[in-house]
């Protein structure tokens, strides 16, 4: 009777992955169901197993090569299963040894070109029976989660004119949303959700509003029909309020305001949509008319904390224009901001948050030197939230450029940017961990690293900060206070977020570092 | 190299011209005698720091292409100002241990956790950065000396002609 009850549980827990389970992540905290964890965009990991105290004894378990370089992916985590994506590439791993069980490849047509980004998954997404894929020709394809082979493919936007996918969808109760990029290529950026189980399109939200609709007059001209508002970072959602956190891009040209005067809405802004409709419930734009390519795509972190004795639903964003933010996550109200980084280009906030930019920061045909660089303060890589220590710690790159300004024609399906960036000498740049208060973004603590990190964090319930260096360090900080404990020389450069879960119950740290995935555990 | 993925076709085409233009800049004179420039090497002891046509110090640059790589002026303005021409990734570091002693050389490889250091022998040196007590960085400063002053310009010709001739003066 036991054994057929064993097979009972592990049958109906393999492959089905219900919308309760992952909105009740804590209750499973060996398994990562979703990009952050939570759909709180926490990437905070319940297990303790790994603590402070013997961090030091932390050794690798297996590891995986990847078939190519430069893997950004944060994988999903199952039941002992663990699932990686790549360039239109999904895997099924073993996570006892690493061992192949399944691989889905759909090969990428041979006139696809990146523009502005690198051939990059970031992961993939579960539902139900389902692993959820973005591609890079700009599909989203729903695979049977035991066997890799496809259920339905559906095309979301054209690559032909600059369209692409690099995020990891998000999925939500019978829905799967997906963001785009192509922020150098003057697309004109929307937020897309898909049935589940159909693909069929359930509703789409254009980031930059047409004829008519709100916002539409803060474009100049036609200059909204090319005017970029990608979302190519995987939002948050709460399902309590039924509303997604999505973060919107540049405007397109990236460094040439000229040809779109306005504040060019909804670029550089958050946006909180209903998750039935697609519906605008609120926005907030961190940066108006901006020329600098300080796209707000981040993971917004949604925590609830009492401002002045008052208890609030918020959400922070640590900004790539080096302000963090928290802002009340039902109304878009602004609570506070404050720098968390060097930068040079404005004041400080106003009392609605908005930024008082200094005079003549805009970028100039000569160049104009600003902090931080067009990669801003931070960018793609995920910041973490402790509950624990409630702290929001963020991977913060220190550099400045010389931005300058070209002119430009767009050209549908090439690069349209409209000037660029001489970035500062090597040796001027660094980089942090910094643990900032959650509700003011002052900062507690500070791990200096030796260069501008294109890493993500990761905090655990062992006290832990786990986070990856350029120069291939993988370490563990203290996160009360920073204190490096543990750190590892991977071999190659870390651009991806490191995740925790659980083989057989025992706590497990992974990270990308370019072509390898390691398994780190006790 | 990073993907020039911001250039336009027209972009890469002007880059290639440029490229091609550089090949252009016509050649300095080499009037120095290679002869009496491998004698002035030999004393100055530049080997004991340089490996020139397989012989010497691997501690400071190769040098025995570094005349086709570098102009006879620029040579000559790093030889007599070494710390006004120090090559771009160059930098000179003075790592004090735990123990107290002092490592000091140039930095070969360096991360948020570790530095590794090759000295005038060189030997190499890996060094653990939290055990560390002091990390100097000696920007703008060379263990080269300054030869302002102790050639004359014939015999720097001469020296740049000796290096020209990859030691078959």
């Amino acid at each position: 009777m036991k054994v057929v009850l064993a097979l009972f549980l592990c049958a109906s827990a393999f492959g089905q992955v219900s919308f309760d389970r992952i909105a009740n992540a804590d209750k499973e905290p060996g398994n990562w169901l979703t990009y952050s964890r939570n759909y709180q965009g926490h990437r905070f990991s319940p297990l303790d197993q790994i603590t402070t105290e013997n961090v030091k004894r932390l050794r690798v378990k297996w590891a995986y090569q990847f078939p190519d370089s430069t893997n950004e992916v944060s994988p999903i985590v199952i039941d002992n299963i663990m699932y990686v994506t790549g360039p239109n590439s999904a895997t099924a791993l073993d996570a006892h040894t690493g061992r192949i069980l399944w691989s889905w490849k759909r090969p990428l047509p041979p006139n696809f070109r990146s523009i502005g980004f690198g051939h990059v998954s970031r992961g993939p997404a579960v539902l139900d029976d389902k692993l959820y894929v973005a591609t890079l020709d700009c599909y989203l394809v729903a695979l049977d989660i035991k066997s890799g082979v496809e259920r339905w493919s559906s095309q979301v936007a054209d690559y032909k004119v600059g369209y692409s996918m690099t995020l990891a969808p998000l999925a939500i109760r019978g829905k799967i949303m997906v963001g785009v990029s192509g922020g150098e290529a003057g697309v004109r950026g929307f937020v897309d959700a898909y049935d589940a189980n159909t693909g069929k399109q359930a509703w789409r939200f254009w980031t930059v509003p047409g004829p008519g609709e709100p916002g539409h007059d803060s474009w100049q001209g036609d200059s909204w029909k090319t005017g970029g508002g990608p979302t190519w970072v995987t939002g948050s959602y709460d399902p309590d309020l039924n509303l997604v956190y999505w973060g919107v891009g540049n405007p397109s040209p990236d460094w040439n305001g000229d040809p779109r005067r306005g504040d060019n809405l909804y670029t550089c802004s958050l946006l909180a949509l209903d998750a039935d409709t697609g519906h605008l419930r609120w926005y907030f734009q961190f940066t108006p008319h901006d020329t600098h390519d300080w796209d707000s795509t981040h993971v917004p972190i949604l925590f609830d904390a009492k401002i002045q004795d008052r208890p609030r639903k918020l959400v922070a964003v640590a900004n790539r224009n080096a302000f963090y933010y928290v802002l009340d996550r039902v109304t878009g109200e602004f609570i506070a901001g404050r720098p968390y980084a060097k930068q040079t280009w404005a004041k400080g906030l106003d009392p609605k948050g908005q930024p008082i930019s200094i005079e003549g920061t805009e970028t100039t045909e000569k160049g104009t030197l600003l902090y931080p660089n067009a990669n801003g303060a931070t960018v793609w890589f995920s910041p973490s939230y402790s509950p624990q220590t409630g702290l929001v710690y963020v991977a913060v790159r220190e550099i400045g450029a010389l931005y300058f300004k070209r002119d430009m024609e767009y050209k549908a399906g090439t690069f349209y940017a409209g000037g660029g960036e001489n970035e500062l000498p090597v040796d001027d740049a660094w980089g942090a961990i910094r643990g900032l208060d959650a509700t003011t973004g002052a900062m507690r603590w500070e791990f200096k690293l030796h260069s501008p990190p294109w890493a993500g964090v990761l905090s655990t319930a062992g006290g832990l900060v786990f986070s990856g260096s350029d120069e291939g360090n993988f370490y563990a900080l203290d996160a009360r206070n920073g204190q490096a404990l543990w750190d590892f020389q991977t071999g190659g450069a870390i651009e991806a977020n490191p995740i925790a879960f659980a083989v057989d119950g025992e706590q497990r740290i992974a990270i990308s570092a370019d072509r390898v995935l390691y398994i780190f555990g006790l | 190299m990073p993907p020039a993925w911001f250039l336009t076709e027209d972009d890469l085409g002007n880059v290639a011209a440029y490229v091609r233009s550089l090949g252009k800049i016509a050649p300095e004179p080499l009037p120095g005698n290679a002869a009496h420039g491998a004698v002035i090497f030999a004393k100055a002891g530049c080997a004991n720091c340089h490996i020139f046509a397989g012989a010497g110090v691997g501690f400071g640059p190769d040098l025995t292409k570094i005349a086709v790589q570098r102009s006879p002026s620029h040579l000559k303005a790093a030889i007599r100002k070494p710390n006004e021409n120090l090559p771009e990734e160059f930098l000179l570091v003075a790592a004090t241990t735990a123990s107290g002693d002092t490592i000091e050389g140039i930095r070969v490889n360096e991360d948020t956790f570790s530095i590794q250091i090759k000295d005038a022998t060189g030997r190499f040196h890996s060094l653990r950065k939290p055990d560390l007590k002091d990390l100097q960085k000696l920007r703008g400063q060379t263990p080269m000396p300054a030869y302002n002053g102790t050639f004359s310009d014939s015999e720097l010709d001469d020296l740049i002609a000796y290096l020209a001739s990859r030691g078959k003066p």
